[in-house]
């Protein structure tokens, strides 16, 4: 009996050994955050506002709208109460006075950033992000490019019930479909923010005023709309600048994160659009007399798409000139992305870096320190090989095929 | 006290030799006066009367009629309604009656017999529903077979149905399910060995085994735990199961249940002995391993790749069955982050009005699900159908509705519910276990369903059943048939555990 008595002891003393999650909650008292975003009042206080889901499973509709979930009906929904606090522990402290139900962060989608807060550094609450253990690291992390950040809870939400929901799902769908922008997660922002010899990025969303009204009889002013386009680009944890679509196009093939996207490529006076289904680059650095050279390899696989009618691209040697072109073509767009990036920026957001650590590891140790500055100088040299695999379903250009027939 | 029986040592295997060279004399026989120590019978037939009289408390079922032959006064003894009377009048009055009768009674006889010596033999054999005959100054009974009483014939049983396979399960009478495995296995070395236990029913009990192919211990254990059984009634294979097992709180017995003489048949054929007892269909075969309550006859009869999927979804089946509730509660309501947002969404939106905790909201449904089972099983058939849709209709609609439970709990115990229906040999492992699991979500959440995971696990590998251990299904050379099945070709061997001395089976 005495054995069976220790037994039992040694198994209740090695679960109380194992404590994890005790916190007992039940779902039905708990308010799910959708999305925060965070912002400086004019004192210089964080500002927090929050986005939190009705139980009645309605988005964000407190206010007594009757409506349903309907797309056309948000505009009842009322803004997010905004609180202050010296730290954001304060500010959530503050908002929490308000709040009937006890917050839920662990399915928290999106944290919005405003410019002024990033200008201002990030740092301080990334800290709380990697020191609270309540906070996960999967939200998406995005800045906004507007004077009045928070206007962004006015904005019509897609397809989607809340904003958080509407910027997860657009950034995941962004960066499939036009890889011109960047879906980054506080993971991939506190991944990028530690490692030698690379800055982080955050997405970028900017808001456009509905100007136009689709119906006449509704007076109804149109909400605005979010892009979601370009990235944020930080130099450590500050804001330094911003990249439009195009160079975030660029920036995802040389890191590699690129899917898929569409090119109009010049040719004589008319254009050729072609998919970009695949495009790897490889990055080799060298050092010659204190002067950093990184040389760019990008291989990318093409099919075309739409042709304006002037070229025969059932042609191998046409073919083999389209080629040519794309590549001079995205070249130089590639040139002129990293240029900015060491010119306006002076921040190594591709992680040339990286590669210049692996390569070399001992000169590394030198220059570690002012790695930016070599960036900014660095000598940069882009090579961009590509193969048409496929014209598409016809081979004659459409408007040629007539005129052959014809002959 | 359940969980943790595993702990306790190992009995001693006590007594399990002496006790089996009476094995076959079980001390039953002896219907009254204990005193009386030697074996007689009157030599005058009115004192047989009246003893045979006394004996039977003049009870009118008992019909003891004398009458007089050419040569000798002849008394006769059977209890109606257990013997063929039709055979009684043909067979023995009419050949004693005869002129031709020469005296001799044995001779006279148109049936085989036996001869005793002993009046108590004669009325135990009496209310086995024999005949017995004694005849002036002889000293000694004629003991005739003429049984026949009413009985169900062989049917389909109400459990354990198939597509495909035989369709023929055991009745109530022993003799026909003897008759039953005969027919199965036509092997002379398929040994019966009977027995009467129950010092009041004197119920017959028959122990199958092939001889040759017979785990010896198990049949030596079996043997020893059967003769230790000292009760005055045994009315089903049930009261032997729980004489014969180690662990009463144990829940699983380590002794299987069948209606069904291919399972016996193929059960024994892998070195098993298989205990049938009169008054009941329900034959059990020991031993039974644990994969083994996940398997159904018809895995063999169907092709390998269908058994095997099934036998897959049976495993599944029992996890969802023993682990679900405890799991989704623990997720619930400790480790929110876990469930995708747009499902967490649903349940505190469902739950919103609702006055139970999940664990509670869980509970509650398992007890409802366990009211509607048991009052369906027991109703007769046409209101237990009745009852099952008013019930079904509560829990699955006007709960939720009613603002009792949420939606997503409702449909996780129904999941729940319907999963272990498809093992139901382990209904009470599952519901035992699917409570524990329960409680330990609830409470602890995770950590505490994964202690319980290390609890269940140590119990099962541990669990002996006749000495050999339950989970040794998944030894090497018996994984060919554990939760997969290999074809049947490849199952050149039998259960390595099980049948020790004699494992190819085409020996």
């Amino acid at each position: 009996m005495s054995k069976k008595l220790l037994v039992i002891l040694e198994c209740i003393l090695i679960l109380a050994l194992l404590t994890g999650c005790w916190s007992r909650k039940e779902p039905k008292n708990m308010s799910m955050v959708n999305s925060i975003l965070y912002d400086l009042s004019p004192s210089g206080e964080t500002q927090v506002m929050i986005e939190v889901m009705h139980p009645t499973g309605e988005g964000k509709k407190a206010g007594g709208s009757t409506g349903d979930t309907g797309s056309g009906d948000g505009a009842s929904a009322p803004m997010p109460l905004v609180f202050e606090g010296k730290t954001v522990a304060e500010a959530l402290r503050n908002l929490s006075k308000n709040q009937d139900k006890e917050l839920f962060g662990g399915l928290n989608q999106a944290r919005i950033f405003s410019e002024k807060l990033c200008k201002q550094g990030v740092g301080p609450i990334l800290d709380f992000f990697a020191r609270d253990h309540m906070t996960d690291e999967t939200p998406l992390m995005v800045v906004v490019n507007d004077d009045n950040p928070k206007r962004i809870y006015t904005c019509s939400t897609g397809m989607s019930d809340m904003l958080g929901n509407y910027l997860s799902s657009l950034s995941d769908t962004q960066q499939k479909i036009t890889c011109e922008a960047v879906f980054v997660t506080s993971l991939q922002f506190f991944k990028d923010y530690y490692t030698d010899g690379q800055q982080p990025v955050m997405g970028l969303v900017r808001i456009e005023e509905n100007t136009e009204s689709t119906n006449g009889d509704q007076d109804q002013p149109q909400k605005p709309y979010i892009i979601y386009e370009g990235l944020a680009a930080f130099k450590d944890d500050k804001l330094v600048g911003y990249m439009n679509g195009i160079e975030t196009r660029d920036y995802n093939m040389l890191t590699n994160n690129f899917k898929i996207t569409a090119i109009s490529v010049p040719y004589g006076n008319d254009f050729i659009a072609v998919i970009v289904k695949k495009a790897n680059s490889k990055i080799n650095t060298e050092l010659q007399n204190e002067q950093i050279k990184i040389n760019i390899k990008i291989k990318a696989v093409l099919t075309i798409i739409q042709e304006y009618g002037s070229i025969d691209i059932s042609q191998r040697e046409v073919i083999k000139q389209v080629e040519q072109e794309f590549n001079e073509f995205l070249k130089s767009e590639i040139e002129k992305t990293i240029k900015k990036a060491q010119n306006e920026f002076k921040s190594d957001i591709f992680g040339f870096g990286r590669f210049f650590h692996a390569q070399h590891p001992k000169e590394w140790q030198k220059i570690q320190e002012n790695w930016d500055e070599k960036f900014s100088k660095a000598q940069i040299s882009v090579n961009v090989e590509s193969s048409i695999i496929m014209e598409g379903e016809i081979k004659i250009p459409f408007t040629m095929e007539k005129k052959v027939n014809d002959k | 006290m359940i969980i943790f029986n595993f702990i306790k040592p190992n009995q001693k295997q006590q007594n399990s030799q002496k006790n089996n060279s009476n094995f076959l004399q079980a001390d039953a026989k002896k219907i009254t006066d204990k005193n009386r120590e030697q074996a007689y019978v009157p030599s005058r037939i009115s004192e047989c009367e009246e003893y045979l009289k006394d004996k039977f408390c003049n009870s009118p079922d008992v019909i003891i009629e004398d009458f007089e032959t050419k040569k000798k006064k002849v008394l006769i003894a059977y209890i109606d309604g257990l013997a063929n009377k039709d055979l009684i009048d043909r067979d023995i009055i009419k050949p004693l009656k005869s002129t031709d009768f020469k005296g001799e009674v044995s001779s006279a006889l148109n049936a085989c017999h036996t001869i005793s010596d002993d009046i108590d033999d004669a009325a135990f054999e009496m209310v086995n529903g024999n005949v017995a005959i004694f005849y002036e100054k002889s000293r000694q009974a004629v003991i005739v077979d003429f049984k026949q009483w009413d009985k169900r014939s062989v049917e389909m049983p109400d459990s354990e149905t198939v597509t495909r396979g035989p369709k023929e399960g055991f009745t109530e009478n022993i003799r026909t399910n003897t008759s039953l495995i005969r027919r199965k296995i036509r092997n002379p070395r398929l040994v019966f060995e009977n027995l009467t236990l129950g010092r009041q029913t004197n119920t017959s009990i028959s122990l199958v085994y092939v001889k040759g192919i017979v785990n010896k211990d198990v049949l030596e254990e079996v043997k020893s735990r059967l003769a230790k059984i000292d009760v005055d009634s045994i009315l089903e294979s049930g009261f032997i199961e729980q004489y014969i097992e180690k662990n009463s709180f144990s829940p699983i017995s380590g002794i299987g249940v069948t209606q069904k003489p291919d399972i016996v048949a193929a059960r024994i054929l892998e070195g098993r002995v298989a205990i049938l007892c009169d008054g009941t269909p329900h034959v059990l075969t020991i031993p039974e391993l644990f994969l083994e309550n996940l398997h159904s006859s018809e895995d063999y009869y169907n092709r390998t790749l269908q058994s095997t999927m099934i036998r897959i979804l049976r495993v599944v089946g029992l996890f969802i069955g023993v682990l679900l509730p405890g799991f989704s509660v623990a997720i619930i309501t400790y480790n929110q982050e876990m469930i995708p947002a747009s499902f967490l969404t649903h349940i505190i939106t469902s739950t919103q009005k609702t006055p139970l905790p999940s664990a509670a909201e869980a509970f509650f449904l398992i007890l409802m699900f366990e009211l509607l089972k048991e009052s369906g099983t027991r109703l007769p058939r046409a209101v237990g159908s009745a009852i099952t849709i008013v019930g079904s209709l509560i829990i699955g609609d006007s709960a939720v509705s009613a603002g009792i439970v949420g939606a997503p709990m409702v449909i996780i115990i129904a999941l729940t519910a319907v999963a272990s229906f498809i093992v139901p040999n382990l209904t009470e492992f599952i519901s035992i276990y699917r409570l524990f699991f329960l409680f330990l979500g609830a409470t602890m959440g995770l950590l505490g369903i994964g202690a319980g995971i290390v609890i269940m696990l140590t119990q099962l590998i541990s669990t002996e059943s006749f000495g050999i251990p339950i989970l040794s299904s998944f030894s090497k050379n018996e994984i060919k048939d554990s939760v997969v099945r290999f074809p049947l070709r490849s199952l050149k061997y039998r259960p390595a555990s099980i049948a020790k001395d004699n494992i190819k089976r085409i020996k």
